[in-house]
């Protein structure tokens, strides 16, 4: 549990002891910093103390980052993860997303005033998320064990020309739930207005139309939207992209495997019943400053110790 | 009756008519008097069906003629006794390449008859002059030679080409390795600078504070509140600055940027040096220097997986083309770190002379190379990596360089132990014609390769 008058912990990863060193420096004011080099260790940390965020380097010799992370999602899934890495790996890039449910993937090096921004709302929503399970393990009530039937079963949407993709989601897609087809960005907007759409399965791009702006801005309008991105492209900058302003949920290389495109739909719409579910904790989380006393007759005191010197004016 | 099949063998064809089984001696060498047929070393004999049975050579019917009275004597025989039974037949329905195989395949020498041809059902075409067959066959083979020719023509420009892909992707690896290597200093580089230059606006407010606070106690007209005032100030600002400790850190923190501004400028010097163009290739160079290159090139696929251990006995400068010797140590290192599958990876660097040669050997603890591996290890083309990981085109390229710098590459190796390269290069640069100059790099004899050779790699772990 998140005691919000403490500074909230962000958990640095890195075999390179002067990034987590410069960190530190860049995050101690406002977090409680602990560094470690060792994933082992690293999710040993998440797993004995609340860990609101952890940034973890990709490339080190013990464990890979996509391992650690994805090792801290199942100890403490309330941590927000975010990957920080100098080596353009498509591999890393899509297990960060799949494996680590990553919040950002940050690339180094990195810009201090984003990665200041990013680091801030990941704690923002770790504490949301913390606090929302403290609140549910109190009143003994688990809101994730309320069956999915008693709230109206979501929509899938797929957003895509391509008829494999359509007959691929439809196989994935369980009998509860009702499947729309939208051939364009046009019919995706007027069924999330006209329908309760809690998946959407989507191509990056549409002949020459991208998607990705698109993407990026139904995340903002339609939060509880959860994405699954099925696509043949292989583009790093792309994927970093929908990563960190479109909150992709899965990538899924085209064509789909459906064993585990079903798994990907399964996950994608226990998600979204943890988005509808969740409580809103929408309290902006604040460091505690703490307001000294002002100093009563301070510059009495100073004027006296001038005075002892014999300084006169 | 069918009609005759349609084959370019129609032009070898000469449809001499045929003798009959049950015609004389006497008859047949009053055929082959009258003549019309000169060019023709043999007749055909028939049966009823037209079907050939045999062949009447010029060649033996005067062998039988020599003999005195034979004309008399067996004249009036009939010339199916005299025949050869079984000449070379080819149907004018098989391919001109069959043809020319059985023909040539049946031929006796000295040519003494010619070959028969039939038609697809069996029945007497005609007859083929042997002399013919050897002229198509040549004309073959010069056509054969002529795509050949261009066929090795174009293998040896798609082969530049692979070498040169191989190259690309060889480059494309390591500038996405040393991409990460400079992106992790500059990471802590830029966000140390930029920490520094927030705290040096931290310190500048700081200092104008106490500027105003010391301009406020010397001034006259100045009073007490006021004065209050800017203390409060100051002591608002300390509470999220420590100018102390925070100035203690800032020292941390341009050194840290220092460092990471040396790693920065050692991996850019190692690729200017790396791939630098090579002024000529008779310079004298010291390989230490490039081993500690390849080295710092090399050092993303390293890092994590060896320790290098170097053990360097003094050698001489030798003459060589550094950035190809540089490619060559550099392959060579990552071979060995990728055959390391287990945690305790070293990598053991030495370098001696012997003889005339030095030497440098690179050692690794890693998996071993099976005995159908080596046999075939430098060979174009040959790998065991996964499609995509490699082109097969490394070593072979590696021995090229070093053979056509009069060297030599060896190697001993022992499954489960490791692998040891031994690269030697001549001290002294050999005459001017390179030792083997073949487009293709000859194959180390057997006799050269020490492989599995236990007292190397005992003499060395």
């Amino acid at each position: 549990m998140i005691d919000p008058n403490v500074k909230p912990t962000l958990l640095l990863v890195d075999d390179e002891t002067r990034i987590t060193r410069s960190l530190k420096m860049l995050f101690r004011s406002e977090f409680n910093v602990l560094t470690t080099d060792n994933g082992h260790e690293a999710i040993k940390i998440a797993q004995e103390q609340p860990v609101a965020v952890v940034i973890s380097d990709q490339r080190m010799p013990i464990m890979p980052g996509v391992d650690v992370l994805r090792g801290i999602r199942e100890v403490s899934p309330h941590t927000m993860r975010l990957l920080l890495t100098g080596y353009a790996d498509l591999a890393a890039v899509i297990g960060s997303v799949n494996e680590g449910e990553i919040f950002r993937f940050l690339q180094k090096p990195w810009d201090t005033e984003q990665i200041r921004a990013d680091v801030r709302a990941a704690a923002h929503v770790a504490e949301i998320n913390f606090m929302a399970a403290a609140r549910r393990a109190q009143s003994g009530t688990d809101v994730l064990a309320v069956p999915a039937a008693v709230i109206d079963a979501p929509g899938i949407m797929v957003l895509d020309r391509d008829p494999a993709a359509y007959e691929l989601v439809k196989r994935a897609t369980p009998t509860n739930n009702r499947l729309h087809w939208a051939r364009d960005m046009d019919e995706a907007m007027a069924l999330l207005s006209a329908e309760h759409i809690g998946v959407m399965v989507t191509d990056v791009q549409d002949g020459q139309a991208s998607h990705v702006g698109a993407i990026k801005a139904l995340k903002q309008t339609h939060p509880q939207l959860v994405t699954i991105v099925l696509t043949q492209l292989r583009d790093y900058e792309l994927l970093v992209e929908l990563i960190n302003q479109g909150q992709v949920f899965r990538f899924h290389p085209k064509p789909g495997h459906v064993g585990t495109f079903v798994k990907n739909v399964q996950s994608a719409l226990d998600y979204h019943h943890v988005l509808q579910t969740q409580p809103e904790v929408q309290r902006r989380h604040s460091v505690a400053k703490s307001v000294k006393p002002v100093l009563a007759g301070l510059s009495d005191r100073v004027m006296g110790y001038f005075r002892r010197f014999g300084v006169n004016h | 009756m069918p009609s005759p099949v349609p084959s370019p063998l129609r032009a070898l064809l000469d449809p001499v008519p045929p003798l009959t089984a049950d015609m004389t001696l006497s008859a047949v060498t009053d055929r082959f008097q009258r003549g019309g047929f000169e060019r023709m070393l043999s007749l055909a004999i028939v049966d009823e069906a037209h079907r050939p049975i045999g062949l009447m050579s010029r060649h033996a019917l005067m062998a039988l003629l020599l003999n005195k009275y034979s004309r008399d004597l067996y004249g009036k025989r009939p010339i199916h006794l005299f025949m050869n039974p079984s000449p070379i037949v080819v149907s004018l329905a098989e391919s001109t390449t069959k043809v020319i195989s059985t023909v040539t395949r049946q031929i006796r020498t000295p040519i003494i008859e010619d070959f028969v041809f039939v038609e697809a059902d069996g029945r007497y075409a005609g007859l083929g002059y042997v002399a013919d067959v050897l002229k198509l066959v040549e004309q073959r083979l010069g056509q054969r030679n002529q795509a050949l020719a261009k066929a090795n023509l174009e293998i040896k420009s798609s082969q530049a080409h692979l070498v040169q892909s191989e190259k690309m992707a060889a480059l494309g690896q390591m500038v996405a390795g040393v991409a990460h290597e400079i992106n992790t200093p500059l990471g802590y580089v830029g966000n140390n600078v930029q920490m520094a230059e927030e705290m040096l606006g931290q310190i500048h407010t700081l200092v104008e504070a106490y500027d105003g606070l010391f301009e406020g106690l010397l001034s006259a007209a100045s009073n007490p509140a006021d004065i209050e005032q800017r203390i409060q100030t100051i002591s608002e600002i300390r509470q999220d600055f420590d100018a102390v400790s925070d100035l203690a850190d800032l020292a941390d923190l341009f050194s840290d940027a220092r460092f990471g501004l040396k790693q920065i400028s050692d991996i850019v010097m190692s690729l200017k040096n790396f791939s630098r163009v090579d002024r000529s290739a008779t310079d004298e160079v010291d390989l230490v220097e490039n081993i500690e290159t390849a080295l710092t090139v090399g050092h993303h696929h390293l890092k994590n997986k060896v320790t290098v251990e170097k053990r360097f006995e003094p050698i001489p400068r030798v003459p060589c083309s550094p950035s190809q010797i540089n490619q060559v140590l550099l392959n060579i290192m990552t071979n060995a770190a990728q055959a390391i599958e287990h945690d305790h990876g070293r990598l053991l660097l030495r370098t001696y002379t012997r003889g005339a040669f030095v030497c440098i050997s690179i050692e690794d603890n890693g998996s071993g190379i099976s005995d159908e591996h080596v046999a075939r290890i430098f060979e174009p083309f040959y790998t065991t990596k996964k499609v995509g990981e490699g082109t097969g085109l490394g070593l072979s390229i590696s021995y090229r360089i070093i053979k056509d710098h009069g060297g030599d590459i060896r190697l001993a190796t022992k499954a489960g132990v490791g692998t040891r390269f031994e690269i030697s290069l001549p001290m002294s640069r050999p005459a001017e014609q390179p030792m083997n100059n073949s487009p293709t790099a000859r194959m180390p004899l057997s006799s050269e390769q020490p492989v599995t050779d236990n007292s190397v790699m005992a003499q060395s772990a």
